[in-house]
């Protein structure tokens, strides 16, 4: 039964060899259709490992290479039902950028091939349980991401968003791989259960531990792409191929923290260094997102630019839930990221129907009348969605990461998320207005297939009931936080029960949250487009939006600078803290 | 066991990143990130290293003779792909941006065209009418 595990990266990284093949003697429709099956393997394979891990962590060893004495030999997998939910995911994110790929009229094999060595390289992140398989990885989802972010070498744009992608993320890269040498330093493993076990044989502060604890998440919320690390991001998304876009909103931003969690979890909490100082840097580092890109998304103008900053805003949101360090905090994150990544598909999907699939400073392809209504329908359904009604599971998932924050002692972290609600809500929503008067103008025009819009409305389904899946999340997410347990599972030893569910669902006044988000985002939607800057005085908003424009010129050592600055802060303060 | 190794790993690292901050020429730039990657291969070789340990290669030594640790040897090897991987590709983005501008400064990048899109286009959006940033950037 465990034999699955491997299939999720296996099927896509055949697939996409197989692509590179057969992509010059076959027409187009085969390749595709070769990709798209893939995906859908992998999705199918996904959901049959969520489905198995319900009866505990499937572990995988690779050739068979099983511990000795609980000490690790080879290389696992080790399957909850968190990370099969995040392959799960990533298939269906990439299953829907796939269906963008006819905006790219010249797209090879290569595209496709690209995009499926991603997935893999997504799932596999998702299944490991190995700290070096987790960097390489970790790698391969950033060397395909840096391929498809320059695929337009047309566009100045793509071109340095690829530079400033690529040198960002390797600089994240470089910090999670110093952090995996020190571990590997201090306890001679890469298995993260026997890290964890190894560090908890030795209780008391241990500065190195803390220091490798520090990198690691740094690395990661760089891929993660929070404040002060988005830089990067701001740029690919004005710049890259929509296909890459949709994923990068989709998944990919969660999987930075995920990556933090995954590896907190399983290494750092038993070892407790630095722990309460690590939850309250994560939730900081969240809300100065949350607010801060919240606020910047209402500022710029491009339709594009502006939903990397709700990106922005929201994976703060998610890590302020994973900052909590509690399994209610990481089932509102689980919760939270798969119904608001599935809602950012949709939301690029409407914007590619209203023809913004090229890079910014391309000239934009004229909708017709039929895929500017649906393109406008999604953006304004896909707007309320990230208000966060609780149709949807963002409303869900905020609900419970307000109530996560309150009881871990962050109150005003959940008045952070509201207003971030309202703030990106409203940017959404403002999209969807300013797009329903618009359609001349200069530009070819926008071919985009019908269905298209369907596989919008279908994302925003899935976010739907991803909402009624609350029970679920807490049960996944006190496995997740079950150290001890996953301990067991992976290296054998005493049977320890996991840790008891939490109670997850929307109470009354998350829902109470939720709709005054929603109301609040409409009414500053609607106020803003009645009279233009009503909040302050023209030449201040002139002033605001001239430095915020300054600040994200994609200039690239300044985004270096940001992540040095950050990495020395995040380190100072939790090597000050470890006591 | 000598201080110098983990010295010289994060002297290249700062320095690497000195030289990301500050470059002027994408061929510089790019550069300054391999000499920041290369700290982590001192890094890594230097946590495996034991003084007057064989190479881990059992072949023509006898099995219980003290050899250094070969798998952070297999993490520099990685480490070592990822990096070409890397720094192929930015070479590659370098050329097509000099193909395009003629230029190789970071610096002369910045600014386009986004930075006048900001400044003229938020006020069309706000006012809830056509023209928000979709006009086509004529810099």
């Amino acid at each position: 039964m465990s034999n699955l595990a491997p299939l999720p990266v296996a099927v896509p990284l055949g697939a996409a060899a197989a692509v590179l093949f057969v992509q010059f003697i076959v027409p187009r429709a085969v390749v595709r259709s070769i990709a798209a099956a893939a995906v859908l393997a992998e999705v199918s394979f996904s959901a049959a490992l969520v489905h198995q891990a319900a009866t505990g962590t499937i572990v995988y060893w690779f050739g068979g290479w099983a511990p000795r004495a609980g000490a690790a030999l080879g290389i696992s997998f080790a399957v909850d039902r968190l990370g099969a939910a995040g392959a799960l995911l990533a298939g269906v994110i990439t299953a829907a950028a796939l269906a963008t790929t006819r905006e790219l009229r010249e797209a090879s094999g290569i595209v496709y091939s690209l995009v499926l060595v991603l997935l893999a390289a997504m799932a596999g992140f998702c299944l490991t349980g190995d700290l070096f398989n987790l960097f390489v990885f970790f790698e391969l989802i950033a060397v395909c991401g840096f391929v498809l972010a320059a695929y337009h070498t047309e566009s100045l744009t793509a071109l340095r968003s690829a530079l400033s992608f690529a040198i960002t993320n390797s600089i994240g890269a470089f910090l999670v791989l110093i952090a995996i040498a020190l571990l590997y330093g201090r306890t001679g493993t890469l298995n993260l259960a026997e890290i964890g076990r190894k560090l908890a044989a030795h209780p008391g502060p241990d500065r190195l531990v803390t220091v490798a604890l520090a990198l690691l998440v740094v690395g990661f919320l760089v891929k993660a792409a929070v404040v002060p690390f988005h830089f990067w991001l701001i740029d690919t998304v004005t710049g890259a191929p929509v296909v890459l876009v949709v994923i990068l909103g989709g998944v990919l931003d969660s999987l930075g923290v995920y990556g933090i969690v995954r590896v907190y979890w399983t290494v750092f909490a038993s070892a407790s260094a630095g722990q309460h100082a690590v939850g309250a840097v994560l939730v900081a580092l969240g809300a100065a997102s949350a607010l801060g890109a919240g606020a910047l998304s209402l500022v710029f103008s491009h339709p594009r630019r502006r939903l990397g900053f709700v990106m922005v805003a929201h994976t703060g949101i998610v890590l302020i839930g994973a900052g909590c360090l509690s399994a209610t905090g990481i089932a509102g994150s689980a919760l939270y990221a798969a119904g608001d990544g599935t809602v950012k598909a949709a939301l690029f999907i409407g914007l590619a129907l209203l023809g913004f699939d090229e890079p910014a400073d391309a000239l934009r392809r004229i909708p017709g009348q039929v895929r500017r209504r649906a393109g406008v329908a999604l953006l304004a359904a896909g707007g309320i969605a990230t208000a966060g009604l609780p149709l949807f599971a963002t409303g869900l998932g905020k609900a419970v990461i307000e109530d996560a924050a309150s009881h871990a002692g962050y109150p005003w972290a959940a008045v952070c998320i509201v207003v971030a609600a309202v703030l990106t809500g409203a940017a959404v929503l403002e999209i969807a207005l300013a797009a329903r008067g618009s359609g001349n103008g200069p530009g070819d025009v926008c071919d985009h297939p019908w269905w298209l819009g369907a596989v919008g409305v279908a994302l925003l389904a899935i976010s739907a009931v991803v909402a009624t899946a609350g029970r679920w999340a807490s049960r996944a997410a006190a496995v997740f936080v079950s150290t001890a347990a996953y301990q067991q599972r992976v290296l054998g030893g005493p049977r320890v029960a996991p840790a008891v569910a939490p109670h997850v669902g929307l109470s009354a006044g998350g829902a109470v949250l939720d709709l005054i988000a929603v109301a609040g985002a409409a009414v500053l939607a609607s106020g803003r487009a009645r009279a233009a800057g009503p909040f302050m005085p023209a030449t201040v908003s002139a002033a605001v939006r001239r430095a915020a424009g300054r600040a994200h010129d994609g200039s690239i050592g300044d985004s270096a600078t940001w992540a040095a600055i950050g990495t020395a802060a995040i380190t100072v303060v939790l090597a000050v803290s470890t006591r | 066991m000598s201080f110098l190794p983990y010295a010289v790993a994060i002297w290249l690292f700062v320095v690497g990143l000195y030289g990301i901050v500050t470059s002027r020429n994408l061929l510089h730039q790019i550069i300054s990130l391999s000499v920041l990657q290369a700290s982590t291969y001192v890094l890594l070789l230097a946590i495996g290293f034991r003084r007057g340990a064989a190479a881990p290669v059992f072949a023509d030594i006898p099995a219980n003779r003290a050899a250094v640790d070969p798998i952070v040897q297999a993490l520099s090897l990685t480490d070592v792909v990822v990096g070409a991987t890397v720094t192929a590709l930015l070479l590659a983005i370098a050329v097509q941006l000099h193909k395009r501008t003629g230029s190789l400064d970071p610096e002369a990048l910045r600014r386009w065209p986004e930075g006048r899109e900001t400044e003229d286009g938020a006020r069309g959006l706000s006012d809830g009418r056509a023209t928000h940033g979709w006009r086509p950037p004529t810099g």
